[in-house]
Formats: structure tokens, sequence, C-alpha cells
């Protein structure tokens, strides 16, 4: 159970990462096109969409998903898990791969993709098993490191003297014209931070988080950086000759009296921890989402009278190393319950080194595709169709986004006429 | 078992992982770091285009580059600098030439200083411009210069306070070290957004060889989208710093009642208003000011109070007179490297017709200079 | 009477298997001599025998002298065979008058008196170090924690070497679950000898293959006492002169007991200075040999020219440079450690100094990397408690490896493993890295250099 502070630590990672997801390439792309326009509407649609699905999922303390979708029948929840399942995959594939072009650009020119892409992966499946509790730590450390140096990299970006206030002006003197949806796709993936509650609400037993206003604020404010940093730095035309705008800000920063003199490089490692953070996140959820499947099955199979209750949920349980545990701890209804089993599993020793042994292998089999499709995203997507790719999934996201709301309203909705 | 197969594992990808060190392991003795590039154009008869192999031979370019050999004691100053060039009829291919040239491995990260000669400069920069800024090595925070007579030889020069090669160059350019108010610092990502903003043009400073050692800074040069298209003189640098960066560090001096008195500036301000006159014409206004302290004047003329005000008066005048002249001369070149244009792009909300208009306006611009620099104090005697 | 063939065979059996030791002593006392007592005379005390013992049986007769004994604290009578002959080995005296068999407590216990610590040293403060006595022990901290909330189960570890170990714990501020924990562990661990606190530590915690510790050995009573107050548990051992202070997490090894004394800014600017001596100590090599080997354009450009000045002599790839120093230097502080303290400077002169100038003169090593290894070694020696500083120098070589294999991205990548992998573990159920370890109700701040 954690604070409700690892909200916004959610919400604020996806807020920091989305450089790294071609949302600026889009914006900027769109700059005369309505891109500032849809920040502001991305900004009430994205903070309404937040506010909802934060208020829906804390009608269900300590459930994620799966649990959640219980209530449905099976046709329809194992689809539209699938769905969510193969989005969050992408998305932290995207960053991902995305991340390797980066790092091939700016860093290590000479490195082979296959071996940065390896490494990272490497890093990513070993981390998204650990138990949800222990990614909200890991996350909370890295943004706290982290948040700092990016508030440096902003303040000296915004207080140089040749950073062209008019050509920043330009681009707002193009406020009244319609956006497009592919901007406003892409602006509101800053908000989409929220949706990792999805498996990551396991972890709160509460969710009443204050100070909701300073959302959409600061996600107004990291937004207009986020679009006008770079246009202030490259021009409002040579903005657009760059692949990644901001990784070229930051290289147009300088920090005369620091130990590195390239702002660059600072800039390079914040976003590369933050990344991996980020891509563990998403692959935790698309690890747990899929693993649901098969603890369905196992019930079934374990315990048949039992199958037919549709509240069998609460078995899928928060961390990975004890999710058989609790199948023969809870065998019977509802919710809440998945934290106990962390202590449970101390019980049976025996049994359970033997169970932990299947799911890890269970775990290594859902992961093993994952890694092979990205690795196979590294090799065969070039500049131009990893740009497609990305930008295509921030098209994509934005509807999956309305599904989950949608369908976890739903859930509620049915739970509610039932008690 | 199952423990002695992860050993094994794990011990294999070590193995693994180490076969890939060494595709890109090179350790920094075997780089020679380039700190200077410089690119001259070269005559048509001259140019043999050693490499690249025919084609036309219209854009022979020499491309020239400082390297620091680094040697064994540091205390010492025995950083000696070697200067290597090539010609070819395009810059990649030159260094790719010069690769042969060198022992070790050229690498260009800590070239900061990117010098075009004056010929260069005069036909075409495009190229350059592309290449300095599609690679990814050479950073962003480089400066850049035009280099007279030729980019080699103002290269070549090793002023003797320099530890480093070239060093007196970075210095200099990026105002680190001197605060001449007569260099015009420009980083190569500044550079670049001009060459490609509409409505501003790119601007360089000039760096002249003057003797075998010396090098002055204190010219500039206009550019199109192209090449060179003026010069400013050492005055009108300075007018151009005054007018473009907030605190310039300068002194001007003033004649007033046959004395000349000569001030300091301590806190220079500047900034630029369009307005629409009655007849429809465009008006650039700048309000320059700054506070000043009296540095000598010829007759030691005790300074009281109303002195310093007639003084301070004075030097208004003569600013915006200056100012103006300069702002014409600008004008008169048909370029805008104070990004007038950028402004009147920023201030209209009608985006379709807003180029249109500022190119039917440009011609007829009309300047207006409200200066108004106070000299308070008289130094440390009255 | 029934019971006297069974009794005379108690101490007839005592003898028997005791008869072959050396230090092995059977008396009959008493003006009648119906007063055996059997003991081992290296365990007792022989002042308290003479004394207590041997003179009063002369004096008075059987039923007083019987009394008389039974007033002592410490002396008990008994019928058990096992036990008689446990508490014999232990320095109990085995006393028979008549059909009623009494142990009597005579233990001579030898033990160095209270030392102060060594091992973590202080600037100002408490100096006591806990001895191998754990009565002792139990008295250091008892005193410094007067309260009744403070509770204390007993244990025996060990098949043959018997170790007495005390559980404390504050009752009002501890988790149950934890404590419930440690019990089991405590009572699963299956050894014959246990002399350390390491080996006990060991047994205890829940992987066999990790590198950071989950609990944390001390031997500074005042540290204990400050954890106890924290709500954790202190496990002490008799014949080890460490506590175990079990769940530990991170944080705790970077609190150094005099951060107490300090003011409170000056504590947090040393706290501060211990998480920056981490990052150095860790990342600086790592750092060293992507720098050189492959991004020279991070640092500016007259650095960049003076590492590569001082390497040009060089004639390896600069890890190779890196690890042969830091083993060097491995070496020497280890050489130091077990040296005798006479000459332990000398081998840290040798070594550091003229090792380190001939190096670089032979061109072996470079200039920098001499800066680079002392600055490392130093900053390792911050870290407040030595689990965790060896802990350190064990992982730096990690980060090597990785920049050596990957560059700038190996350091960053691992470094970000190493916190996930910090996050993930736990210390009995405590999560070991946590940003804010308090979780609120003091606000203490934490920070790792990731």
């Amino acid at each position: 159970m954690v604070k409700e502070r690892y909200y916004y630590y959610l919400y604020l990672i996806n807020a920091l990462i989305n450089i790294i997801n071609f949302v600026p390439r889009v914006l900027t792309g769109n700059r005369f096109e309505g891109a500032l326009m849809s920040i502001f509407v991305s900004v009430v649609i994205g903070s309404t969409l937040l506010i909802i699905f934060t208020k829906l999922i804390s009608r269900f303390p300590g459930e994620g998903l799966p649990q959640i979708y219980a209530d449905f029948p099976r046709v329809v929840s194992i689809p539209l898990l699938s769905i969510f399942a193969i989005l969050w995959y992408v998305s932290g594939a995207v960053t991902l791969v995305s991340f390797v072009d980066i790092t091939l650009r700016y860093i290590s020119p000479d490195l082979s993709p296959l071996y940065a892409i390896i490494g990272y992966l490497v890093l990513v499946t070993l981390c998204s098993r650990l138990t949800t509790e222990s990614i909200l730590y890991a996350l909370e450390i890295t943004i706290i490191i982290n948040v700092p140096l990016v508030t440096y990299i902003l303040i000296k970006a915004l207080f140089n003297p040749y950073l062209s206030w008019d050509a920043v002006m330009e681009v707002i003197t193009h406020l009244w014209t319609m956006p497009k949806y592919s901007s406003i796709a892409g602006a509101t993936f800053i908000f989409t931070g929220y949706v990792n509650l999805a498996i990551f609400n396991r972890a709160f037993h509460s969710m009443k988080p204050r100070h909701l206003w300073l959302i959409p604020v600061s996600g107004l404010m990291i937004l207009l950086i986020t679009f006008l940093v770079p246009i202030g730095y490259h021009g409002t035309i040579g903005v657009e000759h760059q692949v990644y705008s901001w990784f070229s800000t930051a290289d147009s920063i300088r920090s005369e009296f620091f130990v590195v003199e390239r702002v660059l490089f600072i800039f390079y490692f914040t976003y590369l921890s933050l990344s991996l953070v980020t891509a563990v996140i998403h692959w935790h959820i698309a690890l747990e989402l899929i693993k649901s499947f098969f603890e369905k099955k196992d019930k079934k199979k374990s315990n048949p009278s039992s199958g037919s209750s549709s509240m069998n949920s609460s078995s899928s349980s928060s961390s990975s190393s004890n999710s058989s545990d609790s199948s023969n701890s809870t065998k019977s209804s509802n919710s809440s319950k998945s934290n106990k089993s962390n202590k449970s599993n101390k019980s049976n020793k025996s049994n359970k080194s033997s169970r932990d042994r299947t799911t890890s292998n269970r775990d290594w089999w859902i992961l093993a595709p994952m890694v092979l499709a990205t690795l196979g995203m590294g090799i065969f997507l070039d500049q131009i169709k990893l740009e497609l790719v990305g930008q295509w999934f921030l098209y994509v996201r934005l509807p999956g986004e309305l599904l989950l709301v949608a369908s976890v309203f739903a859930a509620y909705w049915r739970r509610k006429k039932r008690a | 078992m199952r423990k002695c197969l992860n050993l094994m594992l794990v011990i294999l990808l070590f193995m693994l992982s180490l076969l890939l060190a060494g595709c890109q392991f090179k350790d920094v003795d075997r780089r020679a770091f380039v700190l200077g590039l410089a690119v001259d154009s070269v005559e048509k008869k001259e140019g043999q285009g050693e490499g690249g192999g025919g084609g036309s031979k219209k854009h022979l370019v020499q491309v020239s580059l400082k390297l620091a050999i680094p040697e064994g004691d540091p205390t010492k100053r025995s950083q000696e600098a070697i200067i290597v060039s090539q010609i070819s009829n395009s810059i990649p291919e030159a260094v790719r030439l010069l690769k042969s040239k060198v022992d070790k491995e050229l690498d260009f990260s800590h070239c900061k200083t990117l010098l075009f000669g004056e010929g260069y400069a005069k036909t075409d920069i495009r190229e350059m411009s592309d290449w300095i800024a599609r690679r990814r090595d050479i950073q962003l925070i480089g400066h850049v210069a035009v280099a007279r007579p030729t980019a080699k030889e103002v290269l070549g020069v090793r002023m003797i306070s320099e530890r480093v090669p070239a060093y007196a160059l970075i210095l200099s350019l990026g105002k680190e070290g001197t605060e001449s108010p007569f260099i015009v610092s420009i980083y190569s990502y500044n550079f670049r957004r001009h060459l490609s903003e509409i409505g501003a043009d790119p601007i360089l400073p000039l760096v002249e060889k003057e003797e075998e050692d010396v090098l002055v800074i204190n010219k500039a040069m206009l550019f199109d989208k192209q090449r060179v298209r003026a010069e400013l003189t050492a005055n009108e640098a300075r007018l151009y710093n005054l007018l473009k960066t907030q605190g310039l560090r300068t002194s001007f001096n003033v004649e007033l009642d046959d004395n000349i008195y000569t001030y300091n500036m301590e806190t220079t301000r500047a900034k630029f208003k369009l307005l629409k006159s009655e007849e429809g014409k465009m008006i650039v206004q700048y309000k320059v000011g700054g506070r000043a302290v009296l540095e000598d004047n010829s007759k030691s003329v005790t300074t009281t109070g109303p002195i310093l005000e007639q003084v301070s008066k004075a030097a208004s005048k003569q600013w915006e007179k200056e100012i103006k002249q300069f702002l014409v001369k600008i004008h008169g070149t048909g370029l805008d490297p104070l990004g007038w244009g950028l402004r009147y792009r920023a201030i209209s909300w009608n985006n379709e017709t807003e180029e249109e208009e500022w190119r039917k306006l440009y011609p007829n611009l009309e300047f207006s200079v409200k200066a108004d620099v106070r000299i308070q104090y008289s130094g440390m005697i009255r | 009477m029934p019971t006297k063939p069974a009794e005379q065979r108690v101490d007839e059996w005592l003898s028997k298997q005791l008869c072959g030791l050396m230090d092995f002593e059977e008396r009959s006392l008493g003006n009648s001599q119906d007063i055996k007592i059997i003991f081992l005379r290296s365990l007792t005390n022989s002042d308290t025998v003479n004394r207590f013992i041997v003179l009063p049986s002369y004096e008075m007769d059987l039923e007083a002298y019987e009394k008389y004994l039974s007033t002592f604290p410490g002396c008990e009578e008994t019928q058990d065979k096992q036990q008689i002959m446990e508490f014999v080995l232990k320095g109990y005296i085995y006393i028979r008058i008549e059909d009623s068999s009494y142990l009597f407590d005579a233990m001579k216990i030898e033990y160095s008196g209270i030392t102060s610590s060594i091992t973590e040293a202080i600037v100002q403060g408490p100096n006591d170090a806990l001895t191998e006595n754990i009565e002792i022990n139990m008295n250091l901290i008892r005193r410094r924690y007067q309260s009744k909330d403070l509770k204390v189960d007993a244990m025996t570890i060990g098949n043959v070497s018997k170790t007495t170990i005390a559980i404390m714990y504050d009752d009002t501020r501890v988790d149950g679950e934890v404590l419930k924990e440690i019990k089991s562990r405590l009572s699963q661990v299956s050894v014959d000898i246990l002399q350390s606190a390491g080996e006990l530590e060991k047994y205890i915690s829940e992987h066999k293959y990790r590198i950071f510790p989950t609990t944390i050995v001390t031997e500074r009573p005042d540290r204990v006492v400050f954890n106890l107050s924290e709500g954790k548990i202190a496990i002490l051992m008799n014949t080890v002169g460490y506590a175990i202070i079990a769940p530990s997490v991170f944080n705790d090894f970077f609190t150094a007991m005099d951060d107490k004394i300090q003011l409170p800014l000056v504590g947090w600017f040393m706290k501060m200075i211990r998480y920056i001596g981490l990052f150095i100590t860790v990342t600086l090599p790592a750092f060293y040999v992507a720098f050189t080997s492959y991004n020279p354009e991070i640092l500016k450009v007259q650095i960049t020219l003076l590492i590569a000045g001082s390497r040009a002599a060089v004639p390896y790839p600069s890890f190779v440079e890196v690890v042969f120093m830091l083993l060097m230097m491995e070496f020497l502080i280890e050489a130091s450690l077990r040296l005798p303290k006479a000459i332990g400077p000398t081998a840290t002169t040798v070594g550091g100094l003229i090792l380190g100038q001939a190096a670089t003169q032979a061109g072996l090593v470079s200039n920098i990397m001499i800066i680079i290894v002392s600055a490392v070694a130093i900053s390792n020696f911050v870290i407040p408690l030595n689990m965790m500083a060896f802990t350190v120098r064990v992982l730096k070589y990690f980060l090597i490896f990785f920049a050596a294999t990957f560059g700038l991205i190996g350091i960053v990548v691992s470094t970000v493993g190493v916190v996930m992998y910090l996050s993930g573990m736990r210390s009995f159920g405590k999560p070991y890295l946590k940003m804010f370890a308090l979780d609120g109700s003091k606000g203490k701040g934490e920070k790792q250099n990731g």
C-alpha cells in the first residue's frame, strides 16, 4: 500500500517523457495549423478524462483492471484486456526503440542498434517482473533525482538571451486556427499517466488525490514549454528540420560553470533513466494484464466449483512472485485482499518454490514475444518508419483511452446495480 | 541444476557482451581532437580535386583542421597543434581524405570554432552550414565566424596566450575571456536559425589576421540566406551589439564645448517597437539607454552635476544620430539582421498575409531612435 | 527410598560421562561426607566454590545446608539428567544432598571489559562498544533504554556451540509481522557452531546471492538503542561483540551516530556528503572508462586534452588501467587490514605513495587515474557501516564492466538497474530502498544517486 503521492509521479513521468514519444514532432509539424489551440483543447480533454478515471477507479480500491472486468463475461473482458495489453506494450516499445534511435544519433553513433536495444531490453524485462510497489518506489527515486535536473535545464533554456521570443510569439499568433485531431491526440498524451492506474491501483488503498487542479496547470505549462522552447531556439522554420527538436535544443544550451559543459548529456542521462522507467511501468502493466488470462484458467482447473462465480477475481495479485499463493488463499470473492497475499507467501515454502517456478516461467513466456517483437521493431524501423509508428500510436492511443474509461465506467455501473 | 544453468547463462552473457566491446571502443589517446575547422573556397585553376574524382570543378573547397596533439606532461605548454588541409569537391569528402593524413581517428566533438573563409562566405555557405548541423558530433554551441584573408591562415595563427590550441578563438568568439564590445558572438544553432527563419538574417563576426600571431575580431558580416552581402565596421558592430544585447560593456566619447568626454557604460538596454505611421508606413522605433560612468575628459574640467547632465544630453543626441545612421545603412542593404520582419510576424495576427505585407512595407521602413544615456558618476574624482 | 538408586545413578552417570576430562572434579563434603559435588574446574569460579559451598558444609547440618543453598538465586533443584549435564557443561556445580540434587551457579566468565568501539568510530558521543558477554550487553542497552516495553526473548542456536541469543524489541513500537518473521527464521537455523554476527545474518536473510546487506551488524549500543526506539529488532548473541539490527533499509547504512549529535543543518550536510561519496565511489571509475573510451566530448576540452596527454604513454585500454589500479588499491586495503598495527602504515606508504608514483612515471597508468583511484578509495570510507562499504567496493566493478562494454549508456542503464533492484528488495517485508524511508511520519529525506 502506498501513499497517494505516487499517483502524481505516474502522471509526471508520462508528462515528462512526451519528448521521446514524438509529441513535439506532432505539435511542431502542426505549429501553423492549430497546434497551440489543440494544446488548450487537450488540457481540457486530458484532465477531464483523468479526473473521471481517477474518480471511477477509486471505487475499486486495491483492484487492477482484470479484477474490475471480472464482472463482464469473458467474451468481453478478454478482448478488451488484450487490446489494452497491446497498447501498453506498444507504448513501452515505442519509447525504447525511439530512445535507441536517439542514442545512436546523439551519443554513440557507432554502436550497433541491436546491442543498444538488447541492453535496454534486458533491464526492462528483468525489472517489469518486480512487484507493483517496488516499481513505484523506483519511480519515485527516479523522478526525485531527475526532476531537479530537468528543471535546471528548463531554467537554463528559458533564460538564455539567444532564445528568440519573437519566434515564439509568431507561433502564438497562430492560436486561432482549428486544431487537428493529430495534434490533439499528441498533446493529450502528457495526461495519459493516469491510465497506469489500471494495474497500479492495486497498490493504492484509497485514491483521493488532493490538489488535482495542479494537473491541468502543470500539464499546460509542460505542453507549452515542450512546444514553444524548441521554436525559440531553432526558429519558426528551422524547428521542423530537427529530428528530435528537444535534444537539439538541449545541445544548444551551455552550462559554463558545470563539470559537463554540454547540457545535451545531462539531458540524455535524465531522459534515458526516465524512459527506461516508463518502459518498465508500461511493460509491467502489459505483463500483468496478459497474466490475468492464465490465472483465471488456473483457477478453473484447480477449483472448478468456484469457477462459476463471476467474482472470483481477487486472485491476481500485486506481484509476480506471489501470484500463485493468492489463488489458494482466496477462493471466494471479493477484492482488496490481494495485498495480503504478500504475507501469506511465507507460510508454505516448499509448495511455493515449485509454484513460483511455474509463474516465473510463464512470465518469461509472455515477455519473450514482447522482447522479440521489440527487437524486430528496433531492426526494421528506420527513422521515417519509426516516426510513423510513433505518431500512429499517438493517434490510436486516444480512442483506446476513451474505451478504457468507458469500460471501467460500465464495470462500475454493473457492480453498483448488483449491490 | 537450475541454478547451475542460470549461472552458465549469466557467464555466457558476460562473455558475449565482452565481445561486443571494441566495436567502438577507442581510447581518448587514439583520437585526434579537431579544435577548429576552416573552410575556404579554392580558385578553379589551382584546385586539383584530389579526391572525389571528376565531377564539376565548380565548388572546390579546402578544408583545414586544427588538431590538438596531447603530449605527455600537461604542466608544460607543450600542447602542440597541427594544421592539416585538403582540397576536395565537398566537405565530407575532404574530411574523409584528411583521415588518411592523420594517424589517429578524427574526433569533431570538441570542435567549437567553425570558420568560413571570406571567399567561401561570398559564394555559398549552405553546404557547410548544412554539414555542421547534420553531423551529430559537432556541437550546436560552436562558434561560427568569417575569416580574412583565408580561414586556413586565421586558423594557423597561434596566439601566445593560448594554452590549448584554438582556445583563444573560443574564448574571444564566445566572449568567455575578453568582453570586447566589438565581437558579435554567434553560436552555430543561432546562425542556423537565422538561415532558415523568415524575417531575420544571419550575421557573423569577422576574424582578421593582423600580424603573425595577432588576430583582430571587431567587424561583422551580414548574410542573406546564402552568402555575404555587407560588412559592418568595428563601430557598427559595436552598435549592433548595443541594439541586440542587454548590458553591453563599452565606452563612447562625446564632444561638448571642445572638451572630449569619454564615458563607460555600466548598463545598457535596447528594445524596438514597430509602429504604424499615419501615411501607412512602418516605423521601427528604437529605445536605447543606459547608465554610465565618466572615464576621462581631455581638459580635466571639474565635473559638476550640471556638466554631467549636459554631457548626458549630448551623448544621447550623439547616440540617436549614430544609431539612426547605422539602421539606415542596414536597411539599405536590404537585409534584416535585427529581426524586424520576425517581429512583424510576431505581432500580426493575420497570418496568411503577413509575409506579403512585410515585403511591401520593408522598402519604406522608417526609423526613429530615442536614446537616454545617463552619466551618473564621475568616477573617483569630481 | 525408591528414588535413591536412580539418583545414585545420576551422579555416577555424570562422573562416568565426564571422568575423562582433565578439569573434572568430584568431591565429597560435609562432616559426614554425604554431600557430593561435581563440577568442571575450568568453568567455575573456585573462590565461589570454596566460600559458599565447601566451607559452609562443615559449619551446619544437612538440613540447614540444604535450606541455605536454595536461598541463592541461580540455584535450582532438578532431577533431569540431560539438564544437569548441560548445566555442568555451562559451569554450574552439581550438588547432591541425600536424595535431592541441586545445580549451583558458580560460572566463571572471562571476557574483555567494555572497550571503546573500533569499527564505527565517531567524533563525539558515547564510546562504549558491545562486549562478548550477553549479560553485559543487555546491561549496556537496558541502561540506555529504560522502558518496561523493552522485551527480551531468549533462544539457543548451534547444536554444539549452544550460543544464547537474545531478541530485543520495544513491544509498543515493533512491527508484529516482522517480529514473527524473524523468530521463525531464527528457529529454522540449524548449524553446529555459531560464532559471529555475520554468520547469523547470513542464515536469516532472504536470498542467498545478494550483495546488499539487509541487516545492520553493529558494535555500538547507542545504535542498537536508537534503532530499538525506531521499532526495530536487535539480536544479541553471547560470545559475540556485535548486535544484528533488523529490518534495516538502505538509508540506515548511511546514518552515523554522529548525525544525532550534529546540528541539523550540519547533519544533513554530512548525510548528503555520504551519498555524494557513494555516488563518486561507485561511478567515478566507470565514468572514466566511458569518458576515455567512448564519449570524450562530455567534459571540457582542457580536461579532455589533459587526460589524453597523460594517457599518451599508457599502452593499455582504459578499463585495463582502471581495473589494474583498483585491484592494487584493494590489495592495499586488504593488506593494511591484516597487518599488525605496527607495520600497517608502512604498507600504506609503500603501496600508496611509491607504487602510485612509480606507476605513473613508468607510464603504466595515467596521472589522472591515480587521482581517481584515490578519490574512489577515500570516498568509499565515508560510508559509516562496513557491511555497506564492502558492498559498494564490489558494486563499482559491476559498473566498470558495463561502462567498458556499452559506454555511457551502460552506466546509466546499470544505475537504473541497481535502483530498480534495490527497490525490489525487501528487508523482512520492509521496502529496502524508498525515497522517504519513514513515509511522512518524520519526513526524513533520503537520496540515492541514480
